[in-house]
Order: C-alpha cells, then sequence, then structure tokens
C-alpha cells in the first residue's frame, strides 16, 4: 500500500517532469548551439581569465570547498565541471591549474578526473596528484590552507566553486591584485557574502549553468534547456498558488 | 566494461535510493544499509586523502627543511592528535577538550577577521563595483532592514505602517527561497544527468 502525502507527490511530479523534459530535449534534438542559450556573467569571465591565464603562464587556482561534508549535497559536485573545463586547457601549461578540495571523498574524485583528462590526452606520466588534492578537513582549516596557498602558487585568478561558507570571502581578500575571482556557492548566505568581494558570482541555478555553458556537449546544453523549461513552469505554479491564497483556495 | 561497471552500479544506486525514498513502506528500511555502506566509503576515502596530504607534507619538509617549519608543525599536530585520538579514544572529554582548547580560539580568530573584511568589502563595495542599480539598491536595502532587525517597528504607532514594515521584512525571506528554489532545479537536473548516465562527474566526461 502507498502511502504518499501531497508533497511527496509533487516531489514525484517535479521529478518526473524533469526527467521527461531532459531525456526529450538530449534524445530527440541535436546538438544545440552554445550561442542559442542566455549565458551568465561568469561564463565570459570565466573564459576571459583562463585566456589571461594562459597568456601569463600563470595557474589558475580552484577550491571546491566542502564537498560531501558535513551534508553530503549534490552541489557538492559543483566544482568537478568546472575542473574538467579547466584541466583541460591547461594540460601542456608549464605551470598546470591546481585544485583543491575539503574533503577526502572530493579530493578523491577530483584526483579520478583529472587522471583521467591526462590519460586520454595520451599524456599520463604528465599528471601529478598535487594538482588535485585534499587542501585540509573541514571547512576552517581548508580556508586556512587556501590562505597560504594563494601566495605561495601566486595564481592568474581564483575560483572559487561548491560548498563553502561566508568567512571564505578572507580568501577572496587576497585575490585584490590578481586578474578575476570567480564564485559559485550553494548557500544563499555564502553568495551573499562572498558577493561583495568577489569579481564575479552566480547565483541560485546561474552556479550549475555557468559549468555547463563552458562545455557546448549535448548533456550540458540539454540540461540548460530543461532549466528553462522548469523555471517557466514553476514561476507559472508560483503565480497560480499565489493567486489562489489571495482568493482564499487555500 | 571497465567504463560501463561503474556507470551501471551509479544508476541502480541512483534509482534504488530514489525508490526507497517514495516507497518507504515496501523497501525504506533497506536505505539505512545504503547510507551505512556511502559513510564507510567516504570515511575511507578520507583516510586516503588524509595520506596523500600527509605523504605531500613530508615531501615538502624533504626537499626544502629549512622553509618548512610550518610543514613540520603541521605533520606534529596530526600525529600526536592522531596517536593519542587513538590510544584515548574520540569520545574522551579530556581528548576532546584539548583539542577544543586549540581549535576553538584559532576557529574564532578567523570568525573575527573576517567580520572586519565582511564590514571593510561593505565599505568598498562601491569603490570595486561602481555605483549602478544593483549596488544602490544593494546599499539601500542593507540599511533598510539593518534598522528593521534593530527592531525599528517598535517606534512606529501607525497600525497600518506598522503591517506594512512587517510585511517588508519578509522579503529576505522570499529572494532566499527563490534562490533556493533554483539551486535545487539545478541540483536536480545535475542528480538527473548521473541517474541517465549522460554526465559522469567520476571520470573525464
Amino acid at each position: 500500500m502507498l502511502l504518499l502525502t501531497t508533497n511527496d507527490l509533487l516531489a514525484l511530479l517535479i521529478v518526473l517532469a524533469s526527467a521527461v523534459c531532459l531525456a526529450l530535449f538530449y534524445w530527440l534534438s541535436g546538438t544545440p548551439k552554445k550561442s542559442s542559450f542566455r549565458l551568465p556573467s561568469t561564463s565570459e569571465a570565466l573564459e576571459s581569465l583562463l585566456q589571461t591565464s594562459a597568456e601569463d603562464g600563470k595557474p589558475v587556482l580552484l577550491n571546491q570547498g566542502m564537498g560531501f561534508s558535513p551534508n553530503p549535497e549534490i552541489t557538492g559536485l559543483l566544482g568537478l565541471g568546472l575542473q574538467r573545463v579547466i584541466v583541460n586547457r591547461s594540460l601542456t601549461a608549464d605551470r598546470p591549474n591546481m585544485v583543491e578540495s575539503g574533503d577526502g571523498l572530493l579530493s578523491l574524485v577530483s584526483q579520478q578526473v583529472s587522471r583521467e583528462l591526462y590519460h586520454n590526452a595520451l599524456m599520463p606520466e604528465y599528471f601529478n596528484v598535487e594538482q588535485a588534492s585534499l587542501q585540509a578537513l573541514g571547512p576552517m582549516a581548508n580556508l586556512a590552507g587556501l590562505l597560504t596557498m594563494v601566495p605561495e602558487s601566486k595564481p592568474s585568478g581564483l575560483l572559487l566553486y561548491g560548498s563553502f561558507t561566508p568567512e571564505y570571502l578572507l580568501a577572496l581578500d587576497q585575490t585584490a591584485k590578481m586578474n578575476t575571482s570567480v564564485v559559485g556557492a550553494s548557500a544563499p548566505t555564502t553568495q551573499a557574502s562572498l558577493w561583495l568581494h568577489a569579481d564575479h558570482s552566480a547565483f541560485g541555478e546561474d552556479s550549475f549553468a555557468t559549468v555547463s555553458s563552458t562545455k557546448p556537449e549535448k548533456s550540458s546544453l540539454a540540461g540548460l534547456r530543461t532549466l528553462d523549461v522548469l523555471r517557466i513552469l514553476i514561476s507559472i505554479a508560483l503565480l497560480a498558488a499565489a493567486i489562489l491564497k489571495v482568493m482564499g483556495e487555500f | 566494461m571497465r567504463r560501463a561497471l561503474p556507470v551501471a552500479i551509479t544508476i541502480s544506486t541512483a534509482l534504488f535510493v530514489l525508490a526507497a525514498l517514495f516507497l518507504q513502506g515496501q523497501i525504506g528500511s533497506y536505505l539505512p544499509y545504503m547510507l551505512d555502506m556511502a559513510i564507510l566509503l567516504m570515511a575511507v576515502s578520507a583516510l586516503v586523502a588524509l595520506a596523500y596530504l600527509v605523504t605531500r607534507q613530508v615531501n615538502k619538509i624533504r626537499q626544502n627543511p629549512t622553509k618548512s617549519t610550518p610543514n613540520i608543525v603541521l605533520v606534529l599536530a596530526f600525529s600526536i592528535t592522531l596517536v593519542a585520538g587513538l590510544v584515548f579514544g574520540v569520545q574522551n572529554p579530556a581528548y576532546n577538550r584539548w583539542v577544543a582548547a586549540i581549535q576553538r580560539p584559532l576557529q574564532s580568530s578567523l570568525l573575527g577577521l573576517s567580520a572586519l573584511v565582511m564590514a571593510s568589502a561593505a565599505l568598498k563595495l562601491f569603490q570595486r563595483k561602481g555605483i549602478d542599480a544593483f549596488t544602490v539598491s544593494f546599499g539601500l536595502s542593507a540599511v533598510f532592514f539593518l534598522l528593521l532587525g534593530m527592531n525599528i517597528s517598535r517606534l512606529v504607532i501607525n497600525p497600518q505602517l506598522d503591517a506594512a514594515l512587517l510585511t517588508l521584512s519578509q522579503l529576505p525571506l522570499v529572494g532566499a527561497r527563490g534562490l533556493l528554489i533554483g539551486i535545487s532545479l539545478g541540483a536536480l537536473l545535475v542528480a538527473l544527468r548521473i541517474v541517465f548516465g549522460i554526465e559522469r562527474p567520476f571520470d573525464e566526461r
């Protein structure tokens, strides 16, 4: 006997609608053009940062935050997509881009991603685990490690992408003389505080869209298109709910 | 086969967890076992990553012993904490007090520092981002909600204005809810792409 509450049914409906939309956009449509999407400002900033970094011969430093701890959330994976983009761009660079994180599992997954990228580029001997390693365990320890890492590695720019706490603005404060700092955080309080100091910030679903738009792949762009449809559907649902509430139906 | 196996495990695990969440009565009792396995895997991976971290620090000390004081302190502190934790156990009150006595002041000082930096960042905001609609509305709303937070509505004797202020004080919650909906949508789509096997965060795709 199934015992589903109204909330369960709504959640199930949203999951099924999203799955159907994604499947339709992925399998039925051809490869979409990148230019046909609204790109967040962080996407252009990221592109510009990667170009400047290649010209200056300096690395880009990406910190992926707390990953799956203390709360295992899918937003902990936010930085992995970005990692694929920035590592791919620095495979043959003298000083490859560096990726750090504050969670054991995330750092191992991150190493696996970098290792595969070097392996696929037929240069596995250039992969070094230090390019994608654990900074420290815990948010404060990760921040303390990042504070020493920024002056030590003299990066061209700093990317904070993943799960962070508002105190990470201390790291952004150190990047005042750098080209760019880009932030994509999952918690609203963190987004608000880091926005003050970052050159470019991605809010809400734009945190996910930044990574997707830098990879013009069918799966990423199908995700963006689905996101647009869901945004419209949710806006209509919220509007309808507000009207019904005003009419006294709830 | 080498590539298909991780994808198959990921998809089947995700579908099982999703099904167990909705069918609590039927297969919900198996969910804690699945979560225990995940916690175990996370703990083992944390140990492996810690071993990498310590190895890296030891290598740095070997390469340049004269300029490695912070690395030496880190390795020593880690070793002492690990050995003490293994000997006394992590539930030992004396051990916990000892760790907290070092950790809390350090964390508090970082928090204090971030409060100062946040205050200075708020002042430098207009200099950094320029004066536009976004920064001006940010500054005005910050002042407005600061005054509201100080319970300024107590000074208002007009009940209609009081009600309006009460409604306005809910606006940050509305904004936060909007951001959370966006983040949840993004997370849902990433999860679905992983379930469908068209996104593989664990390898190069």
